[in-house]
Order: structure tokens, then sequence, then C-alpha cells
């Protein structure tokens, strides 16, 4: 080469900027690096997100104290019949309304520094010249009164938070009159107890008197001549002559009255049939040792009806309707904790919680579905004689003897989950038995139920069905093609099984949910006849979900297969076996930890399933071993329930956890599977 | 030493082969269903005039036949015209009550905007101008040409204006509330007067709709007039006018050769047009549309990063505590179930940064209620897909590069190369195959999971696509179609599953084709890349 | 940078040059010089670190995790250990042909002229003048000169070889090391291959690790037997071989070992 050539190139060599080539590989490391530790941060960050959503759950109630009034001198606790709670949105403003003996109310605003005026004023659309006689409240809102000239109202506090043109919220709470009426033909003795439920257009008023006499009035709204609503009015009224003194009452919408007497027993009336019947009878005893009834009521929803008793015990009873009386079963129970008798009770709105106040002062916070006690607040000084909440149970109002309200912020902090509420067997309202039942809803009206069991029993019933039906065929096949088939043949129809697995889950589920079942159906006629049959069944999902895992495990397991040393085959056949007593005694028990890791990655799969399960299962969250049950899984339980699961709220973080049990379930499966493969490698290296 | 037959286990090798065998059988069965309902669905079938024992007769096309649960063979005829017969398009006839099966050639398929399928004759000419179906034919293209030149104009301007107004009424939203926010005067000011603007323009572009409405409307009543007689096959006459009518055809009466052109021609349409009627009608465009937009993004989300990542644990960290932490991150999470991906977008994607971007760039939607980013879109869904597709890249990538012989690499680090011309030079090329294989074999697994798209963007019908001529023509946050979603919901959510049947097979096999295709692609693009970088010799 | 050539001089110093691969120590004390122009061969039994000293010079010893370094090598004066040694570019001062012939999957061209490319030359009439240079100098011009576009993965294994040998001459480095490259080729390439080693020598210095004293015989100047981890003798070859001056290097010569 020349000396010119050779200079040249040397200084186009060093000419191009060493530093640029240096500079890019630097930049490109740095890039790279960003890009790998963002993709794995994100992978860690799913984790994180799933389980930061699902935890809450988890989390215990909290109260917290957060402002007290002081009522004025004028205003004695003792004249204070009633007491309600209201709070805005966001939990920040409160306000307390209180109504005393001589009709009048007022409200105490939880502002600090609020020690002044009080202005009273008597309630709205009072009768003149009246005083109370008796007050029934369930704690959250909604004031059942007895005035002197007897007349009965039912009353009911609202409050609105409106943000005023100074940009500041204030409170406006009012107490509101439902509706008013008067009980004639009464003795000339007050009634001990009155209960109002419903509204102006329709309502019920029940009056208990202390000898036992039980007085119903409703009116009903209907149509007079030349159709004008005019309002049916009925009365009626009965006895009774058994079960002790009455202590304590409570009515439903539907009409279902109990009475709590001082020996114990529970006597329900049923008012809800026709107003010309007599109306049914039935005494349950509810306490033990006879002790009192000392408070009653019924939970939202109104079927679920809270007893506390003279001792302090705390139950909840059920009724049932049977040869048309109503029997009493009891769902759930809390022990006294020395607190002394139930004093009041105050109810949630918004769930089947329920605060109770004991005549020591001490308060509970119990939550009926699951048996659990969210809180449990020890006797305050001086202590507390009565007790609100709202009806979003966020805050809690309680009257001292000193003539404070001290206000409570609340978290009852998911209490239809936890540990309880999604593993336990649980008595439902309604149901037989206890059962594990998942039953979702929109309304407050029916008990939500969260049970997860029905759904990771589902999870697994169906994959192991799948792969009762996969296992078999996959590795029969596998063995086939690996050890007796020919080259050619194994090169040809290797693949061909895999294509199996590009083919999309939705797909093999539409087939298996309109073609599959309903052929199914048609041919297991004898046991659509004898037993329980739903068309789409386990029966489905097992050859469905099983043909959508044969690539898997047939893949895997052949592969385990073909690496067995042929050196093995070769002796065993040098020794006069056949080649299938070969593969029986020599091949498979060698392969055997692969094998095991493709049928459990092939589980792994099933598990994690969606499309198939949604489409051809029915979708019926029951615990079943029957082949002929639908079911529903975790995953097809999360792809139905979110798209209206509130964002935030119980249903919605406890689909995050149904995603976190079947990530860790998947986790598992697969992390044993690879165990297994290291310890076949380890294997052959022993070799 | 004599075998007995027992340890031969010629009957278990047997076994075993019947396995694989019912395996492929099983295989070719979805095949052959799929393909077959879908031949089914769009071939031009012969229409039957069923004549009964009771003399009723009727025109059906047959779709299914079984036992009835007391032995009796019958048969499923649908028979269309819905508005006929309460509702009910299907109905099923005992075998043994048919007296006579004929194929008239008089017989006429009507497909309509609405009620579905109609199936009758043409009214004679005491009701048409003439009876014959050329007639017929001629008139549709004529009225057909004249809605082209007349309506659709109208209706194009229209569905611009809407446009206009869908922006401008945002605009004014976002001018509103920015004048409540604003704090200096002057701004507040400024605002106000836009909002004035855009509030003029509104009702500037309503009235101007509303002309267009009218002229439309009239357009329209004369188009109306136009109309033909049809007899159903019990003489009940109908007037359906010609705007109703998609399609026309006399079945019974083609020869072979048409009737493959009208197949082509069924083919054409559903991959080109709009569904009707709750997606049991119609054509499937939009979410064909959808599902390939969604792999395309979902790509280019996933790819870079991918090998990104893979290049980063095999190039550049190597061994230590994080790496090994990430590889075994990688590995578990390529098995994690689809939905929880799913579950995961919708938090994080769609209501913790959508809701971000939602409340930093449009406050005022947040405030009216709206969703821009903070709901379902096209773009989360790809997201969400573009991360469960990553392990699957990052591992296919780390194993493509493994398959590098190290004595190349550090042959190119001998003659003074950086690490970063080494990978870009001589490893990446090599690795390419097994790279961009692995890469499309995960797009077309992506391209068939549905689960996770159902939380985070498909939708059963969306009005507008993702991709379209208005302004800025590519909407990430709209929610789009996809041929997955669509068979799970006609299958099950619609109204009138048995209507919606033949186009979900036609669906299916229209996933299943975009879905082998991908596959195909990877494989030949293996073969064809192994074969240029071939290490002969070794 | 010179490549001009001096017959006499050094180029190489290892002045106490110990090697350690994590706790491994796999040199000891190593002090030899390694003269321009000549052909110096490294022979010793298996796992003796003759290769090991090799990948020093050009630092490949770096990609292993747990190399490290003590003492003194230099090249041209410079130590190549100092902080301030530029690794990219002693690579590309420093020629290497591997045991194992490792083309990249490219044309024949391209493999050639791959050294140029990364270094930043992008003229094409340099780049083919280089080509043709280094190919005509690694005897495979003429074998070649009509496929250069060509994958070089049809060549045959000898012609691998060569043609990584010129790859290497490319870049014009001052010093090419051979790695037993013979040993992964058949007997005919070996012999070409051979004779290619005796023509470049006096353009360039060459060092040559081999197993095959009989190769180390026919193509070295100078030979250092190597002996677990440590320099037994160094010498020209004529001498080290008809009257080796230790009873290591008298033992290994006569196949008592290795």
């Amino acid at each position: 080469m020349k000396n010119n050539e050779t200079s040249s190139l040397m200084s186009s060599m060093t000419k191009h900027p060493h530093r640029m080539k240096r500079l890019t590989d630097k930049l490109a490391a740095w890039v790279i690096t960003a890009a790998g530790i963002t993709v794995i941060a994100a992978m860690f960050a799913m984790l994180a997100l799933i389980v930061r959503e699902a935890a809450p759950l988890f989390f215990p109630a909290s109260q917290a104290v957060v402002g007290a009034i002081v009522l004025p001198a004028t205003v004695a606790t003792d004249n204070v019949v009633a007491v309600g709670v209201e709070a805005d949105l966001h939990n920040q403003f409160r306000v307390a309304g209180f109504i005393l003996k001589d009709g009048r109310a007022g409200f105490a605003l939880d502002q600090p520094g609020f020690a002044g005026e009080i202005p009273l004023a008597r309630l709205p659309d009072a009768p003149e010249s009246t005083s109370i006689v008796a007050v029934q409240s369930d704690g959250n809102g909604s004031f059942s009164i007895l005035w002197d000239d007897g007349t009965v109202s039912l009353y009911a506090m609202s409050a609105d938070f409106p943000i005023g043109d100074d940009g500041i919220q204030q409170a406006s709470p009012r107490f509101t009159r439902v509706f008013s009426d008067t009980i004639e033909d009464s003795p000339s003795v007050p009634p001990q107890y009155v209960l109002l439920r419903g509204d102006a257009a329709r309502y019920r008023i029940v009056a208990i008197y202390a000898d036992g006499t039980v007085v119903e009035k409703r009116r009903t709204p209907g149509r007079g001549l030349l159709g004008a609503s005019k309002g049916v009015e009925s009365v009626r009224s009965t006895r009774l002559d058994r079960g002790g003194a009455i202590t304590a009452a409570a009515l439903n919408d539907d009409g279902l009255l109990y009475l709590g007497t001082d020996q114990g027993v529970l006597v329900s009336i049923d008012l809800s049939g026709d107003a010309d019947t007599t109306p049914a009878i039935s005494i349950t005893p509810v306490v033990r040792d006879r002790g009192a009834v000392t408070s009653l009521s019924f939970l939202t929803g109104g079927y679920a009806l809270a007893v506390g008793d003279a001792q302090g015990t705390i139950s909840v009873w059920f009724p049932r309707r049977e040869n048309g009386a109503f029997r009493l079963r009891r769902s759930t129970g809390w022990d006294a904790d020395g607190g002394g008798a139930v004093y009041d009770m105050a109810i949630s709105g918004r769930d089947r919680g329920f605060v109770v106040l004991d005549e020591s002062g001490a308060l509970r916070w119990l939550y009926s579905t699951t048996g659990a006690t969210l809180l449990s607040l020890p006797p305050s000084r001086p202590k507390a004689v009565a007790v609100a909440i709202n009806e979003r149970a966020d805050t809690m109002a309680t009257l001292h003897t000193d003539g404070t309200l001290r206000f409570h912020a609340m978290d009852s902090s998911f209490p239809e989950a936890g540990w309880a509420g999604f593993f336990k067997r649980l008595l439902y309202e309604g149901y037989e038995t206890a059962a594990f039942v998942w039953q979702s809803t929109g309304s407050d009206a029916s008990e939500p139920k969260l049970s997860l069991v029905p759904l990771i029993w589902g999870s697994i019933k169906a994959a192991v069905y799948a792969l009762f039906f996969a296992t078999p065929i996959a590795l029969a096949a596998a063995v086939y093609i690996s050890q007796f088939a020919s080259p050619v043949w194994r090169a040809r129809l290797k693949p061909a099984v895999e294509m199996l697995a590009a083919v999309p889950s939705v797909v093999i589920g539409f087939i298996a949910a309109l073609w599959l079942a309903p052929l199914l159906e048609r041919h297991l006629q004898f046991f659509v006849q004898h037993y329980p049959y739903d068309q789409r069944n386990s029966l489905v999902i097992a050859i469905a979900m099983g043909f959508a895992v044969i690539p898997t495990v047939f893949s895997l397991a052949e592969d385990a297969i073909s690496a067995v040393p042929p050196s093995l085959s070769a002796a065993s056949l040098a020794l006069g076996a056949s080649k299938w007593q070969t593969v029986i005694r020599v091949v498979l028990p060698t392969a055997s930890p692969g094998i095991f890791t493709a049928v459990m990655l092939g589980l792994g799969r099933a598990v994690g399933e969606t499309m198939i399960v949604l489409m051809a299962a029915g979708n019926t969250p029951i615990i079943s071993l029957s082949p002929f049950n639908g079911m529903r899984t975790l995953s097809a339980n999360i792809a139905v329930e979110m798209p209206e699961a509130p964002v935030g709220g119980t249903l919605y973080r406890t689909l995050f956890l149904c995603a976190l049990i079947l990530f860790v379930l998947t986790l598992v499966i697969n992390s044993a599977a690879e165990v297994f493969r290291h310890r076949l490698r380890t294997r052959y290296g022993k070799v | 030493m004599a075998q007995s037959q027992r340890s031969d286990g010629k009957v278990w090798i047997f076994l075993c082969r019947a396995c694989l065998i019912l395996i492929l059988a099983m295989m070719g069965l979805l095949a052959a269903l799929i393909i077959a309902n879908s031949f089914h669905a769009l071939w031009p079938n012969r229409i039957e005039q069923v004549r009964m024992s009771t003399g009723e007769s009727f025109l059906g096309f047959p779709v299914n036949a079984d036992v009835s649960p007391e032995g009796l063979p019958r048969l499923q005829y649908k028979v269309g015209n819905r508005e006929l017969n309460s509702g009910a398009d299907f109905r099923w006839v005992y075998e043994r009550d048919i007296e006579s099966r004929d194929y008239p050639g008089v017989a006429m398929l009507v497909s309509r905007t609405e009620n579905g399928d109609f199936l009758g004759t043409l009214g004679g000419p005491e009701d048409n101008d003439t009876g014959s179906p050329a007639h017929l034919l001629d008139r549709l293209d004529a009225y057909r040409a004249r809605w082209n030149a007349e309506a659709e104009p109208l209706l194009r301007q229209m569905a611009t204006l809407g446009e206009e107004w869908q922006r401008i009424h945002l605009a004014a939203l976002k001018a509103g509330y920015e004048a409540k926010q604003a704090s200096a005067a002057a701004t507040a000011a400024e605002w106000e007067s836009k909002l004035h603007f855009a509030q003029e323009r509104e009702s500037a572009i309503k009235a101007l709709s509303e002309r267009l409405m009218t002229e439309f409307a009239q357009v329209k009543d004369g188009f109306a007039r136009e109309s033909v007689v049809l007899v159903a096959e019990d003489a009940t006459r109908i007037v359906l006018p010609l705007s109703a009518i998609v399609d026309v055809s006399w079945p019974n009466a083609m020869n072979p050769l048409e009737k493959l052109g009208r197949f082509a021609v069924n083919i054409w349409h559903l991959l080109t047009r709009y569904p009707r009627e709750a997606n049991t009608e119609g054509g499937i465009y939009p979410a064909l549309f959808g599902t390939i937009m969604l792999v395309f993004l979902m790509a280019i989300s996933a790819f870079p990063l991918g090998v990104a990542a893979g290049i980063y644990l095999r190039e550049y960290a190597k061994d230590g505590f994080l790496p090994r932490i990430a590889r075994v991150a990688v590995n578990n999470l390529a098995g994690v179930p689809s939905i929880v991906y799913g579950i995961f977008g919708l938090g994080f994607f769609i209501y913790g940064m959508g809701g971000t971007i939602d409340s930093l760039l449009y406050p005022e939607r947040v405030a009216a209620g709206i969703n821009t980013y903070g709901g379902g879109g096209i773009i989360w869904s790809a997201l969400t897909l573009g991360l469960l597709t990553l392990p699957v890249v990052i591992v296919a990538t780390e194993e493509a590069l493994a398959t590098v012989p190290s004595e190349i690499r550090q042959g190119s680090l001998a003659l003074g190369a950086t690490r970063f011309q080494t990978l870009v030079r001589v490893i990446l090329p090599m690795a390419s195959p097994g790279i961009l294989t692995g890469f499309i074999l995960a797009m077309a697994r992506a391209a068939g999971e549905v689960a996770p798209l159902m939380l985070t963007g498909a939708v059963k019908s969306a009005h507008s696509l993702p991709l379209d001529g208005s302004w800025p023509f590519v909407h990430l946050e709209r929610k789009f179609m996809h041929l997955g979603f669509h068979i799970y919901d006609m299958g099950f959510q619609s109204p009138n599953v048995e209507a919606s049947k033949p186009l979900v097979y036609v669906t299916a096999l229209v996933l299943l084709v975009l879905v082998f295709v991908l596959n195909f692609a990877a494989i030949s693009l293996r073969k064809r890349m192994r074969e240029k970088y071939a290490m002969k010799g070794f | 940078m010179q490549t001009s050539v001096h017959q006499n001089g050094t180029i190489v110093t290892a002045a106490d040059l110990n090697f350690f691969y994590g706790e491994k120590q796999a040199l000891t004390d190593i002090n030899l010089t390694i003269q321009r122009g000549l052909a110096t061969a490294f022979i010793g039994p298996s796992g003796c670190g003759k290769s090991t000293f090799l990948r020093c010079i050009n630092r490949m010893n770096d990609l292993v995790d747990g190399s490290r370094v003590e003492g003194r090598l230099t090249l041209d004066g410079e130590d190549l250990n100092d902080s301030g040694m530029d690794v990219i570019d002693l690579r590309r001062r420093v020629g290497m042909v591997f045991q194992k012939p490792n083309p990249f999957p490219k044309s024949i061209y391209e493999n050639t002229v791959y050294g140029l490319r990364i270094a930043g030359v992008r003229n094409r009439s340099e780049l083919d003048a280089a080509c043709e240079h280094s190919l005509r100098r690694s005897a495979l011009w003429d074998e070649v000169k009509d496929r250069l576009k060509e994958s070089a993965m049809g060549l045959s294994g000898g012609q691998h070889q060569r043609l990584c040998i010129a790859r290497a001459i490319a870049v014009k480095p001052e010093i090419i090391l051979m790695d037993e490259p013979c040993s992964a080729l058949d007997p005919r390439s070996t012999v070409k291959i051979e004779e290619l080693i005796s023509e470049l020598k006096g353009d360039y210095t060459i060092v040559i690790v081999t197993h095959n004293m009989q190769q180390a015989a026919r193509v070295s100047d100078r030979t250092a037997f190597f002996y677990e981890g440590k320099l037994m003798e160094e010498g020209e070859t004529k001498m080290l071989f008809t009257s080796p001056n230790r009873k290591e290097t008298e033992d290994y010569l006569t196949g008592r070992f290795g």
C-alpha cells in the first residue's frame, strides 16, 4: 500500500471524532438503562398498585373526637329527649340537632369556639302549647313524637351545606314534619310508645299502651269520587296478654312490629296484612336467663332486628315466615362487656352497622353481617347518655351528662369486607343456613355479600376440571409424538398442535357456549331429567378450557420427554424390553419432573383464564362438585363486576383483592413449576 | 423370550395415537365449524318455500336441525319479517308436519335498515310500476344515485357541522370555566368574550343545522315517497320505502357464477360496512379497524421498551442483585392472567393517569362530568396490552441475544468497537430474527385478548373511529370497537342472539385469520432471516 | 501514530505483572518484553496463563468480571492499565485473531472494513483500497475478489480465519495477537496461515499463542514458555528449542507433560 494512502487512511481514522463515538456509547448506555429500569419498575408498580387498592379492606375501623359543644345552661341535659346529627359530603362540617321536652329544638354547629347563642325554636308545625310525652328514634334522624294532647308526629332531621356568596360553606339544618295525626279511641292513659313510619300519603302509626293494648292506624292513598285523591284510614287494635311488661318496641316499613318485654321475650305482631284481619302474634324468648329486653331496633333494610338486653348482650335476629307466623332466628350476637344494660342504639343508614350505648356510657360499633365489633369505646367522663349517627355513618354525636355534645368522625373502613366478610361462613338475611355467598348489589336495601370462597372455589374447580380433561390427552399425544411417531410426522404435527395455542380464547369460549353447551344438553337428557342441570356448566368448561390448555401441556411435556437421553432408551431396549415398556419404565419416570412442570404451567394458565369461563360457565357463584353446575371464577368476576363498581368503594377494592389473589395463585403455581424445572436441569447434570 | 401381548403395549400405543388424533380432530372440528358457519352466513343461500300439512306455507332459510325433547326431529328456519311475526324471525317446525319444500325463483331477500330481513316476493304490476326484478334494481340504482347527489352532501355537511359544534361546545365549556377561575379581572374579561364568541358560534351552527335538517327532511320526504310493494308468503302486503332497503337479491334465480359474485360482495360488505340493529346485522368494519389500530398502537408501545429492557438485562446489567430480581419478575409476570393487567390498566392508566391528565388539561370538562382521558380509550387499552406483552418481548429479546456467540462479540470489541457499536452493527442484526419473531408472536397473542379490553375502552358500539378526518385526526382518547369484544358482546349481550349468531361466526373467522396471518408472518420472517444470517460451518 | 516498522526495539513490556481472576491468581510476576517486527510464540501446557497474558495486552480480560491486574504492562511505553488509557483505541491498535474463526454474518467486504467503519472512516475509495490491501496481504484476495459482496458465511474454515486476519490488518494495528489461530483448522489451512504469519511478521509484530510446539518452532523468532502462571523461560526460538535453560522447559519440549 502506498505511503500516501496509508497516511490518508490514518488521518481519516484519527480525524473522525473519537469523542463522538464514545459519547454515543455513553448516551446509548444511558437510554437503554433508563428503559430497562422503567420497564422493571413498571412491573413492580403493577403489583404495588393492586396491593395498595386492596389493602384498605383490611384496615380496622377508626374514630376520632373532632369537636365538642357545650349546650347552653338553660338547656338541661335531662330535657333533651332526642338527638340527631348530619355532616356534609366531605365530613368537614357537622351539625347536631336536639329536641327538648317542651317541644323546642335547636342546632349546634361543630365550629371551634361556638359557645354562644344556640337559638331555640319550636318544632315546625308542632301543635300549640304542648309538650312531648314520648319520643322513639332509631338514632338516624327520624323521630316519632307523642305530644301531650294526643297528637303524634313524625319528624326528620336533614341538613344542607351550601356554599354562600362569600364562598364560605354554611350549614343549613332543619327539622321537618313528615306527617302528623291523632289517635282516637284511646284509653285515658297516654300510650307508652308510639311508632310512626311512612310519609304523608301512606303511613302507619302504632301506639303501645302499658296494659298491652296495641293500636294501629294506617292511611293508604286511595281515590275518592271524581278522581280526587283521598286517603283511606283504618284503625284496629289488639291486646297482648302474655310475655310480660313491654320494655321496648320497633316497627319496620312492612308493618312488622316487635315488642320486647321484661321477661326477655320478643313478641312479634304482624300488621302487614289487610286492615280487617287479626294480626298474627308470636312470642320468642331472646334473652338468656329471662333478663329484660332494653333496646330494639330494625337495621337498615327493615329485615334484621337488633336486640339489646339488661345484661348488656346484643343479638341480631332474622324473622322467618313459617305457617303464616313469624319465627325469629338468631343470626349473630355479642357478649356483654361489663358495661351494664344496653341503653341506646343508633343504626347506620348505609349498611348493617349500628352503634350501641350501654349504661356505663361505653360505645360499641357493631356490624351485623359479619358479627364483627368495628370499634369499642370505653366510657367517657362524663358519660354519654344519647347517641346519634348520620345516614352515611361517618359522623356520630354523643350527648353527655354535663351538657356537652361531642362530635366524632367515623370511618367504618369497609365493614362488609375483611377476613370475616371474605372467608367466613355467614348467615345472611333471608337465608336458611350460614353459607358462603357472593352477591354484590347496587342498592342499599339488600345486604352485600362478599364471600370470596365461591369465587376461589370456582377458579380452582374450573382449572382442575380442565386439567382432568387436558392432561391425559395431552400427555398421551406427547408420548406418541415423541417416542412413536416418525421424525417426519413429528416435525409436521408438533407445530400443528402448537398452533392451537394461537387461537384466541374468546373464540373457544363462544363455540363452547353457543355450540357445545346445547349439544351436550341434548345428548345428556338423562342427567338433565334427574339432576339439577345448567346448560353452561363445569363439563362444558372442562372440555373447552381443557382444549385451550392442551397445547401448553403438550408442548412442554413433549420437550421433556424428548429431552431424555436416547442412551437410556437404548440401554433398556438392549436388555430386551419392548418400546412401550421402555417408555413406561424408563423414559417417563426420567421425564417426570418436566411433565409435572408442564401440568403445573397448564394449571397456572387455566386458573387465569377469563373469556372462556365468562362465556361458557353460567357465571353463578356457587360451591358445588357437580359437573352439571356452572361456576364463577375470580377472573370472570372481575370482568363482570368491575364496569359497575364505584371507584374507591368496597366492591372496587374487593375486585382488586381478587386480582391480587389471582396474581399470587399464578405466582405460586409458576414458581413451583420453575423450581421443578431447575431440579430437572440439575438432575440431568448428574446424568 | 416370548413377549406377551400385554407388554407390547400395542393397545396403549394405539390409545396414545388416538389422543393425538383426537386433538387434531378437535382442532379441525373447531375450524370446520367456524368456516362452515361463516360460509353459510356469507353465501347467498337458497330460500325455501315450505308447505305444511296444515296448508300454511312460509319462506325461510333452514338454519338448524335437532330433536325435540319428545324425540321428534325438527327444523329451525329463519323466516325474517320480524314485524309481521310479532318480533320473532325464527321458527321451529316438526319435520313430520312438512309436506313439501320448494325453491321458487321469485323468492326475494331484502335486507333492511330496520326489522332485519324480509322474505317474500315482489308485488305485481298492479302495485308497482312493473313487477320485474330488473326494474326494481334499476329504480334502486337511480334512487341511490339521486340520494348521493342530493342527500349525501347534506348529510356530510351536517356531520361536519356536528363535529364543529362539538369543538365549539367544549371551547365554550373551557371559556366559561376559565372565566370563573380567573383571578385577574382582565383575564376573566378575556375569557368572557371568548365565551360569548363561542356561544354565538354555537347558536349560529345550531341555526344552520336546523336549516339543513329541514332541507334534509324535505329531501327525505321526497325520497320516502319512492317505495316498493312487497308481498309476504301469507299474502300480507308491505310498502317498503326504498330508503330502507340495504340490499335486494333473488338467490334461487342465481347461477353459480352470480352466486360467487354475490358471495364476494357479501364478504366485501362485511369488511367495509358498519353494523346495524344492535350488532345483529351489517358489517364489522369498525371492529376490524379498531383491532388493527389497537395492535399497531400496542406494537409501538411495547416494542421499543421491551427490546430496550431485554438489551439492558442481557448486555448492560448482566449480573447483580437488581437484574436477577428483574428476571424473576419478568418471568413471573409473563404468567399473570390478562384480567389482572386489565384491572391495573383501569386503576392506574384510566383513573390514575387519565384522571390526572383530565384535571390538568381539561378541568372544565371534569367539572361538567365529561371524561376525556379519565375514562376508557384506545390508548389505555393499547398501553395495557403493551404491558401484557412486555414480559414476552423481554424474554424473547434476551433469548435472541443469547444466541449470538460470544466470540462474535469479542471479535468486534477486539477491533476497537464500543459496546454500542458492537450492539448495533453486529449483535442486533444477528438477534433480530429471534426478536422480531418473538415480538410478532406476542402481538398475535395480544390481538386475541379480550378480557383487559372490557375494562379499558372496548365498547359494543362506537359512533366514530379513533382515526378519522376531523382534527386532530388521531383520537387516542376515544373508545373503540374490537373483533374479540364484538364476539363476546354479540354472543352474550345481544337482545337477539339467534339473529347475531351468523355474524358471530364470521367475526370469529376474521379474528382467526388476523391472528394466523400474524403468526405466519412471524414464522416466515424467522425462516427468511435465519437464512440470511445463518452461521454455516459452525 | 506511525506504524512504521522498526526492525529492532521493544513494543510491549511486562514488569512484575500479576493477574487475578477474582481470588485465583492466573499470572505471577511476569517480566517480559516483546520485540517489534518479530513473531513471538507463547507456549506451555493448558491453563498455564499464556492466553491470559495475551489478552492482557489488549485488555480483553476486562470483559471478565472480577479480573484484576497488578504490575506494569506497557505498549510503546504507555502504561496499559493507567486510568487515562483509552481501551477502545487500544483495541484498535492491537489486533486479535481468535482460536475459533469469528467472521461476522456480513459480506466479505463489510467484514474486512468493519474496523475502519467503526473508527469513523466513511470515504468509499479509502475503504475499497484498504479492503483490497488487507485481503491481498492475507492471501485471500484472489479467491474472493469476485464475490466481495457475498456473505462471508459461504467461505471455508481456513478462509474464515484468513478473513479474520485481513479484518485485523485493515486497521493498521501495531501488533497482532493470535490466540491458537490454527487449532480449529485442517492441516492444509494451517499451512496457509503459517505461511501468512511468516510473510506478515516483517511489517507487523506478531504474538502467537500455540499449544503446537512444532508450529512455534516453524513460525516464531522468539519463544516464551509459560508454566502455571509464571514465565519460565524466554529467548530466541532456536536456542530455546535446542538448548533450553530450565528443566521444566526441557520436560515440556520433550513431551514429558502437557
